[in-house]
C-alpha cells in the first residue's frame, strides 16, 4: 500500500511564499494530475514530494516515512523526472540506465527491456546522449525514472519537446505501468492530457492548493457542451433564445451554447422552427475551462 | 559507501573525467624533465629527477589541475542536472559527498603513481644504474632513496587532497568551476606572497608544499613529512565536514 500525505507544507524561498500551507492525501492506485498556471509552485511541490528540496513548515509522508529525515528509506519507491531530463551526456543510453539502477538497486531486466521497448528507444542505446535531440532525451529521461520499477512516479512535463507519437506513446506507457499499487503524478499545462490519463486532478494558484476534485466530475460526457451555429433569418431564432445560451451573433448567424441535456430539445426547435444549422461542434477540454475560471479567481 | 565509490569511480571512468588531469600531469611531468636535462650534467642525478618533479609542480601547476579535476566531478552534476538522480537515489548524502572526494583521491593518486613509476623508469634509463654517485646524495644508500621517494609521494598526496579539500568546500558555496578553481589558485598564490609568523604558518595547509624540501636532507628528519601530513589531514577532515554540512543542506530549486 502506497501512500504521499502532504501535511500543512510551506516553503519560502528567497523569502517569498511558492506553497502556502498545502494538505493533501494520495493512495494506491491514483493517478493525479497537477495542473496550475506558471510560478503556481507545482515544480516546487514535486520537489518536496522528492526530497530535492525540504519544507520551511509541515512535512511530507511517503509511506509513513517521513522524507525529510529518512528520504532514503523511501527512495527505491520513488522515481521522478523532474524540469530536464537528468542525463550524462557522454554516456550512451545503455550506460545512463545502467546507472540509474545501480543508484537503486532494484535489477529487472525484464521490466528494463519493456520500458526501452515501450518509449521506442531501443534504437538509439548505443548512441551518446549528447547527440540527441531534444525529444530523444526526454524519452530516456523518462526511461530513467521509470526503471526501478517504482511504486511512486512523478513526471513534470513528461511530453516536452515530444512530437505527437512521443506524447501518445508517453500516454500509453503510463496507463500500462499504472497498478493498484502505484501512485502517478503528473504536471502538465497540455490540460487535454490531464484529462485523458488522470482520475484525479489538483490545481495550484499563487502557491495555494485551489482545488482537489475527481476528473470524472468535471470531465463526464454528461458535463459536454455543444456549440451550435446556426442561420435564422426571421423572428425564429426567438423560439431558442429563452431555451439556449446565445454566445455570438453576427447578422443572421448565431452560435449557441447548450449542454447535453438538453441538444435534442434545441435541435428539434430549430428543424421544426425552419431554421438551418450550420455547424455543431462539442467544447472539448471541460477541465480547461474549469481551470481557466479557477485561475481568474 | 564501497558501493558508491565503485559506482563514481565507474562514472569517472565512463565520463572520460580522468582525461584531462592525466593531459595537464603528463605535461607538467614532462615539463620537469626537461627542465631538469637543462642543468649541467654533473648537477643531473637520478634524485634530482624526482626532486624537480616537485620543485617545478608544486605550487601552482599541480593545484591547477587537482582543482579543475575534483570540482569538475561534483559541478558536472549540476551542470547536467543529474544531481538530481544521485540525490532522489538510494544512497545518503553524506555517502555521495565523501564518496566522491573518495574516488578522486584513488583516481588522482593512481594517475600520480603512474606518472611517478614512468618518470623514474625514464630517469634510470637516461642514468645508467643506481649506485651511490649516480644518486648524487653519497649519504644516501638505495634503499633509503626509494624509502624516502615513498614518504615524500605520500605526503604530496596529502598537501593536494588538502588543496581538493578546499576546493569542495569551496563549491559548496561558488556554483561556476572556473570562480571556485580561480579563488582556490588566488587564495594559494595569496599565501606566497603573505609572509606569516612560523608559529601560524605550520598549521596551514599550504606550507605542505615545501615538504619535498627535506628529501635531500643528510638525513631524514621523519618530523618534517609527518607533521605536515598531521596538519594536511586535520585540514582535508575539517574542509570535508564544513562541506558535508553544505551539502546536507543543499536543496535543488
Amino acid at each position: 500500500m502506497t501512500k504521499i500525505q502532504v501535511k500543512n507544507v510551506s516553503k519560502i524561498i528567497r523569502k517569498k511564499d511558492i506553497l502556502k500551507e498545502i494538505s493533501f492525501t494520495i493512495s494506491s492506485g491514483e493517478i493525479i494530475g497537477l495542473i496550475g498556471p506558471n510560478g503556481a509552485g507545482k515544480s516546487t511541490l514535486l520537489k518536496l514530494i522528492t526530497g530535492l528540496i525540504k519544507p520551511s513548515l509541515g512535512e511530507v509522508l511517503v509511506n509513513d516515512t517521513n522524507i525529510q529525515n529518512e528520504f532514503n528509506k523511501v527512495a527505491n519507491e520513488i522515481g521522478f523526472l523532474i524540469e530536464e531530463p537528468s542525463l550524462y551526456d557522454r554516456l550512451n543510453a545503455i550506460d545512463n540506465l545502467k546507472l540509474c539502477l545501480k543508484l537503486h538497486s532494484k535489477i529487472d531486466n525484464k521490466y528494463l527491456q519493456y520500458i526501452c521497448k515501450g518509449l521506442e528507444i531501443n534504437n538509439f542505446l548505443n548512441k551518446k546522449v549528447k547527440n540527441y535531440s531534444m525529444g530523444m532525451k526526454q524519452r530516456l529521461g523518462i526511461a530513467c525514472s521509470l526503471i526501478h520499477n517504482p511504486n511512486i512516479i512523478i513526471l513534470d512535463e513528461p511530453t516536452n519537446s515530444l512530437d505527437i507519437n512521443g506524447i501518445r506513446q508517453i500516454r500509453d506507457l503510463i496507463r500500462d505501468i499504472h497498478d493498484d499499487n502505484k501512485i502517478i503524478i503528473i504536471s502538465s499545462h497540455i490540460l487535454s492530457e490531464i484529462e485523458e490519463i488522470c482520475d484525479r486532478v489538483l490545481v495550484l494558484n499563487n502557491g495555494l492548493l485551489v482545488d482537489d476534485f475527481k476528473n470524472d466530475s468535471i470531465i463526464s460526457k454528461d458535463n459536454a457542451f455543444y456549440i451550435i451555429q446556426i442561420e435564422s433569418k426571421g423572428k425564429e431564432i426567438d423560439f431558442i433564445k429563452n431555451k439556449a445560451y446565445i454566445i455570438d451573433s453576427d447578422n443572421s448567424q448565431y452560435k449557441i451554447k447548450v449542454n447535453k441535456a438538453e441538444l435534442n430539445m434545441i435541435l428539434d426547435l430549430i428543424v421544426k422552427n425552419g431554421m438551418t444549422i450550420v455547424d455543431i461542434k462539442v467544447e472539448n477540454s471541460t477541465l480547461e475551462r474549469h481551470f481557466i475560471g479557477r485561475g481568474d479567481n | 559507501m564501497i558501493e558508491y565509490i565503485k559506482l563514481e569511480t565507474y562514472k569517472i571512468f565512463k565520463n572520460k573525467q580522468w582525461i584531462a588531469p592525466l593531459i595537464t600531469l603528463i605535461l607538467f611531468f614532462g615539463l620537469s624533465f626537461y627542465l631538469n636535462t637543462q642543468h649541467p650534467k654533473e648537477n643531473q642525478h637520478f634524485f634530482t629527477y624526482y626532486y624537480y618533479i616537485y620543485a617545478i609542480n608544486n605550487e601552482i601547476m599541480f593545484p591547477i589541475s587537482i582543482c579543475i579535476f575534483f570540482s569538475s566531478i561534483y559541478l558536472n552534476e549540476y551542470k547536467l542536472s543529474t544531481i538530481k538522480l544521485l540525490l532522489g537515489s538510494k544512497f545518503e548524502r553524506k555517502y555521495i559527498f565523501l564518496g566522491k572526494f573518495i574516488s578522486g583521491s584513488i583516481i588522482i593518486f593512481l594517475i600520480f603513481l603512474i606518472l611517478t613509476i614512468i618518470y623514474m623508469l625514464l630517469a634510470i634509463v637516461f642514468f645508467t644504474g643506481l649506485d651511490e654517485a649516480a644518486i648524487g646524495l653519497t649519504i644516501i644508500n638505495v634503499p633509503t632513496l626509494f624509502g624516502r621517494m615513498v614518504i615524500g609521494f605520500i605526503s604530496n598526496m596529502f598537501y593536494l587532497l588538502s588543496i581538493a579539500s578546499f576546493v569542495v568546500l569551496l563549491i559548496g558555496f561558488i556554483k561556476k568551476q572556473s570562480i571556485a578553481v580561480l579563488t582556490s589558485l588566488g587564495i594559494i598564490i595569496i599565501y606566497f606572497f603573505i609572509p606569516l609568523p612560523d608559529m601560524v604558518d605550520e598549521y596551514i595547509f599550504l606550507n605542505g608544499r615545501f615538504t619535498y624540501d627535506a628529501l635531500t636532507l643528510e638525513t631524514l628528519p621523519l618530523d618534517r613529512f609527518i607533521y605536515p601530513i598531521g596538519v594536511s589531514l586535520v585540514t582535508i577532515l575539517i574542509f570535508l565536514g564544513l562541506g558535508l554540512l553544505k551539502f546536507d543542506k543543499e536543496e535543488i530549486l
